[in-house]
Parts: C-alpha cells; sequence; structure tokens
C-alpha cells in the first residue's frame, strides 16, 4: 500500500459485507426451467439476443451492488495518500498552528465585515473541522510568539497594527514550537496577501518545510483610492487643487485634507464613479504654498482603523529651502530663490537661533548664510546626526571676530582649517569648464560683475569652482551622515564686509543662476525624501536632546504618548495628530498610512516548484471546501463519484427488476 | 351416452338454454326454422305483392286485391328457414397447451363446439363438425336431427389434439366443400401465419357464409407472465429456445397483441364476428357473453 493508508481502517472490515450481493446471487441463481408452450412463433431471435443482455445486465448488477458496498466501506474507512501533506487535518495527532496577518489591511471592511474577522471565521471553520485530538495555536505577536489555544476565538476587537507583517518572527517562532509540539505540525497562513505584505513570504514558505495552507481573505471588491497630482496655482497661491482616482467601490463624501509641515491646512470633499477621477479645489488657509502632504478621510471608510488616507504628491515639487542667518544678510538669498518662481523652491528664512527641529525636517535644502549663533537643530545637522540627508549650502562667515561659528558648522571639523583672507583685490570667479551640466551656460557670465573682495582659504571638498587666484571658491563634500555639502568660500548675502556688496556677487547677472544651479547640485547628491511621518515607522524624536518634551494627543484629543528623551519616535495609526511641546503652542501632524499598504494589489504566494506541493493557497470561498476534502481523504471525490455511479446502475438496474417483479 | 358428453355438463348448459342462435344472414335451410330464408314460403309474415304471372295457379291470386284494383297481383309472404351451421374445431397441436390454471385449450374448445352443437340442434338447426389440423380432418355434415348431437359428440369425444397447426388451408378445404350460405363458427387459437387464417376466412366470406371466430387462449398465452430461465419447447414441432422470462413475456405479449390485432382488423373489415375467449373465464359466461353480443349485433 504505498503511499494509501486509512484514517479509520477498522471500517475496511465492512469490505466483508460485499459478499453479501454474490451470496445472494448464488442462492437465488435460477436454473433452467423446461416450458412446453404453444408455440415459438413469438420469440424471435431478439429475443434471445435481449435475453443474454438481460443476463448480462444482472451480472453488472450483482458487481455494481459488490461494489457500491466497496465503496461504502472505502469511503467510510478514509482512504488518503500519505505523500498529501495535508492529511493531517484528520489526524488527532495533528498540530495546527494559524497565523492571522495583524497588517491594517486586514481592517479593510468588505460589507461591513473587517478581513481579520473573516480570517477568523475561516479559522472557526477549521477549528469545527478538526478531530478532537488535535492541538492549537494561534500567533500572539512577536513577543508571544504561538500560544496553545483551545479554539480558534475571534478577538473582540482589532489587533492589527501598523507595519509590515512580523514574518520572520512567525516562522522562527514556529519552527521552534513545531519542535517542541507533538504530532505533526501544520501552519495555516491567513492574509488578505498584499503584495507589499508578502515581501519574504515566499522565501520563508520555502523554508519552513512544514505543510502550509495560505488562505486568503483578499476582498473581492476592494476600496481603494488615491491622489493622482496636487497643484498650487501660483495666481492664486491660496488655493490647492488635487485630482483625485477612484477606483473600486464608488468614493462618496470622501474628505481630503491638505496639510503642510505636519500641519492641517485645508480641507475638501471628493466625489467620484469607480475608475473616474474628481479635481477637488481645496482653500488652504495658511500662508504655505507647498503642501506637502495630502489626507483623504471618508466617513464610509471600510478601512476604518487607518481612516485617513496621506499621500506625499507632486506639490512637493518645490522643495523647501531653509535659510538662516541673520534674516537682513540673508535677504538677497531669499530674493534669489523667490525670483526663480515657487514653483521652483520655497524658501523660508529663520534666525539661526529660531530653527526649529520641524524646520530642519520639512526642509531639502539649508542654506546656512554668514551663520554665527544657532540652534541645536543646525548643530546637529552640522554634526552629522540628523537622520534625514540635507543638502547645505555653506557660506562662511568672513569676518575674523566670531571664527568659531564657522568651525562648529563645518562637518568633520574642517572649519577649523578656514582662513580668512583679505588681500585687497577683488577676485574674479573662474568656472571650470562651460560643458557640464553644474556651469553650463555660465561663459557669458564670466566677466567682472562675478567678483569677490574677500573669501576665507582652505575649504575642503571637490572643487567646483575657483577664484581667478587659484583658492576654491566652490567646493562640495559629503558628510558621514550622507548631507551634502556645497561650501562657498565667499560669502552670498550681505555681510559686514561688505564682500558681495562690493563685489557685486548677488546684483550680476550670475548671481541667481549660481545659487539655483549649487542649489540642485547639493540636492542632487542625495536621495530627496518626503518629511512625512508614516504610522509604524521610527522617526527621530524632535525632542531628543533637549529639555523640553512634548506630549501628543490624537484627534479626539486623547493622550498617545509624550515625546520626551526617547531618541526614536512612532506613531501607531495613521491620522493626524496634535503635538504640544512645553511652554509652546500646539502644532500638528499627519502620519500616513504607508502607501504600499493602502495600496491594494494582492499577490498570492508563490513558494517555488520543490515547496508547491505542500503550499497550498486556497481562496476565502474555497477553504471550507479544501478543508472538508482534506478532512474526507484525499480519495473521497472519486470514492464518492465512484459511489454515485454505482448506485445510479443500481437504480437504474433496480427499476428493471421491479418491472419484471411487477409482470 | 354420459361418457360422450362429459365435456357438456347441465350446468354449462342451464344458462344458455334459453338462448337461441341466430344468424344475421339468410341462411338457407332445409326445413322451417327460426331464420331468415331467401325463398319466399309460407310463413304468416306478409312480405309483398308481386303480378300474377300467367301459367301459374290461380289460386294464389289475391282475389281482394283484385277486387279493388282489378289487377290481378299475387301475395307473397315471408319464408322461415333452419340454419345450416358448421363447427370449425382447430385440434392442431397447440391445442392441447394448459397453464394448468384451467381446462386445457383443446377441453375448453372442444365443449365450446358441444355447447353450440346442442343449442343449434335444440333450435332445429342443421349442425356439422369440421375438425382440423395441418394434415387431418374429421367432417361430420350438418343435420338437424336430434341424433346428429350425439354423433358429434361421440366424435369430440373421440378427438384428441395433434399435429401442426394450419388453419388457413383448412379453412380454404372447407370453403371449397360448401355451397349453401350458412354459419361457420371457427373455433381456435390461429396459431397461424395471419394471412393465411385471413385467406380462408376471406374465402368463407366469399361463400356467403356467416362467420363467427371464437379466439382460444390459455391465460398464459393471453398475458404471459415468465421469472427465471426458461427452456420453450414448442409442443407441435419439439423446437426449442432459452429465454428469461421478462425477456419472454415482452416478446410473447407484444406478439400475441399485434398477432390478435391483425387478424381481428381483418374480421372487421370481412363483417365477422371475433371474440377472444380466454380459459380462465368460466364457459358459460364466455358463451353467454359471446351470443348476447351477437344479438345485439342482430
Amino acid at each position: 500500500m504505498n503511499g494509501i493508508a486509512f484514517f479509520h481502517p477498522e471500517f475496511l472490515w465492512g469490505l466483508a459485507a460485499c459478499a453479501i450481493p454474490v451470496i445472494v446471487h448464488l442462492l437465488n441463481r435460477r436454473r433452467l426451467r423446461r416450458l412446453d408452450f404453444s408455440t415459438l412463433r413469438f420469440f424471435p431471435r431478439a429475443a434471445v439476443r435481449t435475453s443474454r443482455m438481460r443476463t448480462l445486465k444482472r451480472l453488472l448488477l450483482l458487481l455494481a451492488r459488490t461494489a457500491l458496498l466497496a465503496a461504502l466501506a472505502l469511503i467510510f474507512s478514509g482512504p488518503y495518500s500519505t505523500r498529501d501533506p495535508f492529511a493531517v487535518l484528520r489526524s488527532p495527532e495533528a498540530s495546527v498552528f494559524a497565523f492571522v496577518d495583524p497588517t491594517v489591511s486586514m481592517d479593510y471592511r468588505e460589507n461591513g465585515v473587517p478581513r481579520w474577522r473573516a480570517a477568523f471565521s475561516l479559522l472557526d471553520t477549521l477549528d469545527k473541522a478538526l478531530p478532537s485530538g488535535a492541538r492549537r495555536f494561534l500567533y500572539g505577536g512577536e513577543g508571544g510568539g504561538f500560544v496553545p489555544v483551545r479554539a480558534f476565538e475571534t478577538p473582540r476587537s482589532s489587533f492589527t497594527r501598523h507595519g509590515p507583517a512580523p514574518l520572520r518572527e512567525m516562522f522562527s517562532a514556529l519552527s521552534r514550537e513545531a519542535h517542541r509540539a507533538p504530532g505533526r505540525p501544520l501552519l495555516v497562513f491567513v492574509s488578505d496577501f498584499q503584495e507589499n505584505a508578502g515581501g519574504g513570504l515566499d522565501s520563508q514558505l520555502a523554508r519552513c518545510g512544514m505543510p502550509v495552507i495560505c488562505a486568503s481573505v483578499a476582498p473581492a471588491s476592494p476600496w481603494n483610492r488615491g491622489i493622482r497630482d496636487v497643484s498650487a496655482s501660483s495666481a492664486n497661491r491660496s488655493s490647492v487643487t488635487a485630482r483625485v482616482s477612484c477606483t473600486g467601490k464608488e468614493m462618496r463624501d470622501a474628505g481630503v485634507t491638505v496639510a503642510a509641515g505636519g500641519l492641517r491646512v485645508g480641507h475638501g470633499v471628493a466625489n467620484a464613479a469607480p475608475g473616474r477621477d474628481a479635481i477637488v479645489a481645496i482653500a488652504v488657509t495658511a500662508d504655505r504654498t507647498n503642501p506637502g502632504l495630502v489626507a483623504s478621510l471618508d466617513a464610509a471608510d471600510p478601512f476604518p482603523d487607518d481612516d485617513a488616507f496621506y499621500f506625499v504628491q507632486g506639490a512637493n515639487e518645490a522643495p523647501r529651502v531653509l535659510i538662516t542667518g541673520d534674516p537682513a544678510e540673508c535677504f538677497p538669498v531669499k530674493a534669489a530663490f523667490a525670483a526663480l518662481g515657487p514653483k521652483q523652491w520655497d524658501a523660508v528664512v529663520r534666525p539661526g537661533m529660531l530653527v526649529s527641529w520641524d524646520d530642519v525636517d520639512s526642509a531639502a535644502l539649508v542654506v546656512l548664510c554668514g551663520v554665527r549663533r544657532f540652534s541645536p537643530p543646525i548643530a546637529a545637522l552640522a554634526r552629522g546626526s540628523s537622520p534625514v540627508k540635507k543638502a547645505v549650502i555653506f557660506s562662511p562667515t568672513i569676518d575674523s571676530a566670531n571664527p568659531a561659528a564657522n568651525e562648529a558648522l563645518l562637518p568633520g571639523g574642517a572649519g577649523a582649517r578656514l582662513r580668512p583672507v583679505f588681500d585687497g583685490r577683488t577676485h574674479g570667479i573662474v568656472f571650470p569648464d562651460t560643458v557640464s551640466p553644474l556651469f553650463s551656460g555660465f561663459r557669458l557670465l564670466r566677466d567682472a560683475d562675478a567678483r569677490v573682495q574677500s573669501y576665507c582659504a582652505g575649504l575642503p571638498g571637490t572643487v567646483l569652482a575657483r577664484l581667478d587666484n587659484g583658492a576654491p571658491f566652490a567646493t562640495h563634500l559629503v558628510d558621514s551622515a550622507g548631507n551634502s555639502w556645497v561650501l562657498l568660500s565667499a560669502a552670498i548675502g550681505l555681510s559686514d564686509s561688505g564682500a558681495a556688496g562690493q563685489a557685486g556677487l548677488f546684483v550680476s547677472g550670475a548671481y541667481v543662476p549660481l545659487l539655483d544651479r549649487l542649489s540642485r547640485f547639493a540636492l542632487s547628491a542625495i536621495q530627496k525624501e518626503p518629511q512625512t511621518w508614516t504610522a509604524g515607522v521610527s522617526k527621530r524624536n524632535p525632542y531628543f536632546g533637549g529639555r523640553r518634551g512634548a506630549d501628543v494627543f490624537d484627534e479626539s484629543g486623547r493622550s498617545v504618548s509624550r515625546w520626551s528623551s526617547q531618541p526614536m519616535v512612532v506613531f501607531d495609526r495613521p491620522g493626524l495628530y496634535r503635538v504640544a511641546p512645553d511652554g509652546e503652542g500646539p502644532f500638528r501632524i499627519a502620519a500616513n498610512v504607508d502607501s504600499a499598504e493602502a495600496d491594494f494589489a494582492f499577490r498570492p504566494p508563490s513558494p517555488g516548484p520543490e515547496a508547491a506541493p505542500r503550499v497550498a493557497f486556497v481562496g476565502k470561498g474555497g477553504f471550507p471546501s479544501f478543508i472538508h476534502k482534506r478532512r474526507a481523504g484525499s480519495f473521497s471525490g472519486w470514492l464518492w463519484t465512484a459511489l454515485g455511479i454505482f448506485f445510479l446502475t443500481e437504480v437504474l438496474l433496480w427499476e428493471r427488476k421491479r418491472q419484471e417483479k411487477t409482470a | 351416452m354420459a361418457s360422450h358428453i362429459s365435456f357438456l355438463k347441465p350446468e354449462h348448459l342451464a344458462p344458455i338454454r334459453s338462448l337461441q342462435l341466430r344468424t344475421k344472414a339468410i341462411v338457407e335451410g332445409t326445413i322451417a326454422g327460426l331464420h331468415k330464408s331467401p325463398y319466399h314460403g309460407f310463413s304468416a309474415q306478409f312480405l309483398e305483392y308481386r303480378p300474377y304471372l300467367s301459367g301459374e295457379a290461380a289460386r294464389l291470386i289475391d282475389w281482394r286485391k283484385y277486387a279493388k284494383t282489378g289487377r290481378s297481383v299475387v301475395r307473397l309472404y315471408e319464408d322461415e328457414t333452419n340454419l345450416v351451421a358448421w363447427i370449425l374445431l382447430d385440434k392442431s397441436g397447440s391445442m392441447s397447451f394448459s397453464s394448468a390454471k384451467g381446462m386445457s385449450k383443446w377441453e375448453y374448445a372442444r365443449t365450446l363446439a358441444a355447447s353450440l352443437t346442442w343449442i343449434l340442434v335444440r333450435q332445429r338447426d342443421a349442425a356439422g363438425l369440421f375438425a382440423f389440423d395441418g394434415v387431418d380432418t374429421l367432417m361430420v355434415p350438418p343435420r338437424s336431427t336430434n341424433l346428429q348431437l350425439t354423433t358429434i359428440l361421440s366424435r369430440l369425444s373421440a378427438l384428441e389434439p395433434g399435429g401442426k397447426t394450419d388453419c388457413g388451408a383448412a379453412l380454404e378445404r372447407l370453403a371449397v366443400g360448401i355451397h349453401r350460405r350458412g354459419l361457420c363458427v371457427v373455433i381456435s387459437d390461429l396459431l397461424d401465419e395471419p394471412s393465411a387464417v385471413i385467406r380462408g376466412l376471406r374465402h368463407l366470406r366469399f361463400k356467403r357464409q356467416d362467420v363467427m371466430v371464437l379466439w382460444v387462449l390459455d391465460p398464459l398465452e393471453n398475458e404471459f407472465v415468465g421469472t427465471g430461465a426458461l427452456d420453450v419447447r414448442d409442443i407441435e414441432t419439439g423446437a426449442g429456445v432459452s429465454v428469461d422470462g421478462l425477456t419472454a413475456a415482452e416478446f410473447f405479449s407484444s406478439g400475441v397483441r399485434r398477432h390478435g390485432a391483425e387478424i381481428e382488423a381483418a374480421c372487421r373489415s370481412l363483417s365477422i364476428g371475433f371474440e377472444r375467449v380466454v380459459t380462465d373465464e368460466p364457459f358459460q359466461k364466455a358463451l353467454l357473453r359471446i351470443l348476447r353480443k351477437r344479438r345485439r349485433m342482430h
């Protein structure tokens, strides 16, 4: 019996019942009886043929009855292939490990039922199908691992959390528990199998070495929508236009919230049919012309536990530029960025001591323009402790009165080597070539207007441009934190020495394009990341290292956490949060849904050909039948079919028999 | 005598004693009887007038009519005659079959023939017997005497069934020898080719005979019931065939039904009375049914 075993071999004794029809047939075997009759006129050859056929049918009836009894006995005995890894479902020695995907997408509601509840409904089906002796284990989180349970009971409330599925933790816990637990292990992996959530699942399934039932609770009609683009009109900066696309279900009264710099600055309502776009014009209340985030809220949201969809949109095409230093001194820099247009740069000026963590976080480019005194965020940036890479343009303090500022600002202590040079002459800027993208088209600007009177010698980094005396004018370096620094040897603002003014750098035609090119060069050297909070993703605590802390409240006013001395903080769930720093006015932060998690794209696991036989992927509707088939045995379908055929044969032939008796 | 009429018991005859066999057609008889004759005779039933023909006896003239009309006419009366009836009895081997549920077909048919003879003789009709099989025939010419009943009964007692069925040829043989109108009662199981039987019946009708066919069937032939495997043997030829009971029932029932229907249809077209008689039906009841039906027809 290679490959075949029985769940209830005692029922094989039922095969003895096959002898009953044979015995009855032998007992009732009719011998040939002679009948002297008046005529054979009405018995043609066809009658003889029919008679033979009837004899054959009688034998078939005997065979059908015998086979029917045999099939019944086999069905009750439950044959299964020993090569079927899922036959364990009928084994009392089974150890069933159940894992329900805890990612937030499992909160998606279809017909009012969240996916995680549907997942436990499937487990309930499995629970009822398992033999009484089977052991059940339910994954209870990274810390708890698999917990023995008496039944797979549905939790009273959602247990989902943001972030990726803890696959690695689960599989390592599974390997531990499977070795520890007696019996034959089986993993039931219930998930919606979102494509992003499945990362690493295939390899884990291929490695785990035990039978796995991947039960999908993916919604049939996912609610899915997004914001395609956001633009702020240059003519009307107090308005933002968002194109909201709707796929999946109809979008009704979906709220679209505009948030900038972590603050909610506007709100609108969008309605769209499936597959259509809706254009929403939203009035923004702040003077921010560069909204960083757009959030969509929907009262009928089937995804209530992350009932906000936040998207970092194309409005961020205009990078935020933080110009810090003396505001008066920084004026020409701000004016230069403003001259390039709001769609090119979003420049703000902050005095050095007033630069906040949020200012630094929200800025893509930081221009240190003759900074003499600076706040901790600037210091952290200079130290390379900023968690987000920044592009920095450093313009030194030329005066010798405060050389420590340069020393503290340049990375790696390179500022100590800066040496102010006052030689009484003005020096022109020599651009190295006219072919590179950096200074392409600057040949015509190589004139006496672009000159500096004083500068700092000893600039570190790769030289981008030099003065006519050979001293570096602009260099580039990347510090240990990955920040991209463009270092200038001369002041680009209004300095006390009046270098720029005297040299006419900022009044020359080269000033605005020079700043633009250098800024873009600095930005191109780093991977620009949107300054967003994503629920489940840790970020540096803005108050880390400071004396102050902040209380964080959710939208309903409930205290969520307090940020104080912990280096990293995280928002568990997406939404709008109010951050109230000690001694300062509160501000709001929008925590996004992971855009990958919010995008419904489902993909069944494909663990490879070797693991495929022991990994079954079944849909929500197919799960009960899968369990039922495995419970009934591998050959159940064939046996029931055979039983049906035999029964049909029996009925047909029995009908003839009945007619014969009637006759 | 008692042995001769053992098959004709008084209890069989009692219900039919009051019956008289009548024939629809005009039969030619030798003595005055109950049946219409084609000849004008001396009964009290006035028929018609005809002109007096010269040379006839003057006593035939209806003088009263002459006195009224001045024309010499002869008054005609219906003549009444007795019936010449032939009892055609099949004595082939198949008639000896009995399924043990009652009388054999032969006994039943012989009793039927004797009963009819008794009725005919009792009403002073001439009754004759023509017993036939494929080879042999026995003919007792019709007589209306009381002795004729004894003769026929004694002959019937002596007969034994045997031989092959050749009903059609036998009917034709008799038809050839009949010259006078009369009644022919065919008592047979008709297990012959339907075309031959019909040809014989047609011949009898051609000879202006009022024909009545009594198809005698055994209950098993009327409705075949078979179980198990059967080795069916023909009692006339000894040939055999092995069939199961169900198949035998199917084929025999349908075959008998077709056979009877074909002959009955032909009889209907030839104005021949056709009656199916099953031997499990009480004899007197069957005879009563046949005669009553015939009386309704005429």
